[in-house]
């Protein structure tokens, strides 16, 4: 009996001493990570919900705000531009996202290859992620130039007119389709990573039933490539639903030809920091948010139906 | 050891929280103290001591960033109880700093003194500090400028800024291809027919495809505001109503879109959105006879195609007279809640009212908002003859509450309506009623 009380009270204490442990590592782990705590809080948590509560006001940054209730978001349904921008990133967004997906996983594979010069193939596809979106902008820019560009040159060798690219309201969004995929770096990393971790059992098992290349393409890297093409696919989207810098450097904000590039960020921008209508932008901003958060659930929803981990049955 | 880590870890722990707290309150000392000092400086600014004055900028490079430098040691020098420090602000595109005054403004951190365009500045009025009682005070006035630099910085009356300097707009043509196609080159067009007939003989067109454009309405500085105003039109009436649907101005746009109508809108589309600029600028190259641009263009030419023999002349209009130039330009601008209003207000009436400050402009090749000054500066210039004498009868942008919507809005429109959104008289009406509720509801907020 004393015995069976002693080891119970050595366990007590045991454990009384594993608490105030963790407690001390919990508190003191709290502690250090406070300033980034705050730092959250007062400049991510905070404008967050004061832009929520600016979408329902009359705000212009220099004078008091006015409750105005959903007057904005009225307004904004009523506003042609609202759905021109809106149109136009979701056409953009439905062009970019498909192409660059494939595109990203094709050369990822490709880059796969056990081929010499390998390392070096790597790096020149991931140079152009290092340059600023400006420069590769006024790049593109002239290569699309309709009379000198080098690609309408190119195309009118081959015996083809090239179209106005960024000067013609139907192939505008086209162009600037064809600008992103020049910059696929950074996904192209994240399909290698996914690929590399493909387990070799898999090929091997192929490899005794005589699977071919493609076989094994289609039937083993495609199907465990799957989270990570979900993974790109769901940035992809929002990236693009928020797509600024390119078309806003192109045509300084006024979306030309024909308000074709007018994307839904540019409109908003322009009516925070030129029109001076800043609750009017914050309650796009929420818009946009909400747009974002569906089309994400909806892929989300779907992913169960295409998206195979490994090691799942 | 263990407990040897474990109480240098709460140390550290509370060293650094102890840390984190100092910082916090130091800032927060420091800026009360800041505060506090403020009244104090203010009273004390007549005193000897030197009050330091903050100026914000987006000019940094080239002629533009040297008069600036210039400037501003030249005030330093001639005013040693003030120390003006300019400061470079990037701009958010073109030439607008308005969010970053805006937001230095709401933060309670503007700087004392900003460089600004003067178009749009009504729109944020709330941030400025009106300057109309000390430029009374002070004995400068309306008859002192130009009529579009005052009313530029003016709303409904009330004198938001003092103006700074003046851009204008004039016809440049190549006079070289003038005398191939036989074209007088010392008789350019005056009228819009006169223009029209000398853009078709100087276009040259080979195997289908244009090598030579005589003339393109709307590149360069031929916006609708320019050609607006040319074909008689006026974009605001007396109440401050908007009326972009001006007869005059529809037939103005639709003189534009026909135009391209007859050399094939793809053409010339195509043409102008390949146009380079600076050196590739297609009249340098020859690509262009004839296009409307800003006097700034003169030092353009001088630097990128010194050998180019061109000339310059008015805006052609309908009639062949009542020559006008679209005027746009700079205010220097006072901030609301700066902490030495007198400093500040010293050197914005020096740069902007006085000849001396006035005179810098001359390094940029624009002109001041003086035409006293002007007249000084350039005249030995015969290339700024034309500019000079449009100058009076210069016109502004209207000052409305939705200045800067309705900028993009008729920059868009030939656009637009070459694109077939549209008619030229449905796009301006469009426009029209749009700005208009605008303004409406902008007023109605401020009350």
């Amino acid at each position: 009996m004393p015995d069976v009380t002693e080891l119970g009270t050595v366990k007590v204490k045991k454990r009384k001493k594993h608490t105030t442990m963790e407690s001390r590592i919990q508190r003191a782990g709290l502690l250090f990570a406070l300033p980034w705590i705050i730092g959250l809080l007062s400049f991510y948590a905070y404008p967050l919900f004061s832009s929520m509560y600016y979408s329902f006001t009359n705000y212009n940054v220099i004078s008091p705000s006015q409750w105005i209730g959903v007057e904005n978001y009225i307004t904004l349904f009523n506003d042609n531009l609202f759905w021109k921008g809106l149109k136009n990133t979701l056409i953009y967004t439905l062009m970019q996202v498909p192409l660059a997906i494939c595109f990203g996983v094709t050369l990822a594979m490709l880059l796969n290859l056990r081929i010499w010069g390998q390392g070096i193939l790597r790096t020149i596809y991931f140079l152009p992620s290092l340059l600023p979106v400006i420069a590769t902008t006024i790049l593109w820019q002239w290569l699309l130039n309709p009379q000198f560009g080098l690609v309408n040159a190119f195309l009118d060798k081959i015996g083809l007119t090239g179209p106005g690219w960024l000067g013609d309201p139907t192939w505008a969004k086209p162009s600037l389709v064809i600008m992103t995929l020049w910059v696929l770096g950074n996904s192209i990393l994240i399909y290698l990573a996914g690929l590399q971790d493909i387990s070799k059992d898999y090929y091997e098992a192929a490899d005794i039933d005589g699977a071919n290349w493609f076989q094994k393409s289609f039937h083993i890297t495609l199907p465990l490539l799957t989270p990570v093409i979900f993974f790109n696919m769901i940035m992809g989207v929002i990236h693009s639903l928020q797509e600024f810098t390119m078309p806003y450097a192109l045509t300084y904000g006024t979306g030309n030809p024909a308000e074709s590039l007018l994307f839904y960020s540019m409109y908003l921008y322009n009516n925070a920091f030129l029109y001076m209508k800043m609750g009017y932008a914050s309650a796009m901003a929420w818009i946009l948010f909400v747009v974002v958060m569906a089309i994400t659930v909806i892929l989300l929803k779907s992913s169960g139906k295409w998206v195979f981990y490994q090691g799942d049955d | 050891m263990k407990m040897g880590f474990w109480k240098l870890s709460r140390l550290m722990i509370i060293s650094l929280v102890l840390l984190f707290a100092a910082v916090g309150c130091t800032s927060n000392q420091s800026s009360g103290e800041k505060d506090g000092d403020d009244g104090s400086a203010g009273e004390s600014s007549g005193g000897e001591e030197k009050v330091e004055i903050t100026f914000w900028h987006n000019w940094e490079t080239g002629p533009s960033g040297e008069s600036i430098k210039e400037s501003v040691a030249k005030f330093n020098e001639t005013h040693p109880n003030i120390e003006v420090e300019a400061v470079y602000v990037a701009p958010d595109g073109g030439d607008s700093v308005s969010s970053k005054l805006v937001t230095a403004v709401a933060g309670g951190n503007p700087p004392d003194v900003m460089l600004a365009s003067r178009y749009g500045i009504a729109e944020y009025k709330e941030a400025l500090e009106p300057v109309g009682e000390l430029a009374e005070r002070d004995g400068i006035t309306e008859d002192m400028f130009y009529p579009w630099a005052w009313g530029e910085a003016s709303y409904e009356g009330e004198l938001l800024a003092l103006p700074y300097d003046g851009t204008a707009r004039a016809l440049f043509y190549n006079k070289e291809h003038f005398r191939e196609a036989g074209l007088d080159p010392e008789n350019p067009p005056k009228t819009i027919e006169e223009l029209e007939a000398a853009a078709e003989k100087l276009t040259i067109k080979e195997d289908g495809k244009y090598t030579r454009f005589g003339f393109i309405p709307w590149f360069g500085e031929g916006w609708l505001y320019t050609w607006g105003w040319s074909f008689g039109g006026e974009f605001v009436d007396n109440n401050g109503v908007v009326t972009a649907n001006d007869p005059k101005i529809v037939e103005a746009l639709a003189w534009e879109t026909d135009f391209a109508e007859k050399f094939g809108i793809k053409d010339v589309t195509s043409f102008v959105s390949s146009a380079g600029t600076n050196a590739t600028n297609p009249f340098f190259t020859g690509q262009l006879s004839m296009m409307v641009t800003g006097n700034w263009m003169l030092s353009q030419i001088e630097e990128y195609a010194p050998d180019l023999d061109y000339g310059v002349t008015y805006i052609p209009t309908p009639t062949g007279d009542n020559f006008t130039t679209f005027v746009g330009g700079r205010v220097l601008l006072i901030p609301k809640g700066v902490k030495n209003l007198d400093a500040s207000w010293e050197f914005v009436k020096w740069m902007t009212a006085s000849e001396e400050g006035q005179s810098i402009k001359k390094i940029t090749g624009e002109f001041a908002a003086m035409p006293e000054v002007n007249e000084k500066l350039y005249a030995d210039d015969p290339r700024q003859n034309v500019f000079l004498e449009v100058l009076p009868n210069g016109k502004h942008r209207p000052v409305v509450l939705a200045g800067n919507m309705m900028w993009d809005e008729l920059a868009k429109a030939p656009d637009l309506v070459m694109n077939k959104q549209g008619t030229p008289q449905e796009i301006l009406d469009g426009i029209t009623e749009k700005i208009n509720k605008e303004i409406e509801n902008k007023k109605a907020q401020l009350q």
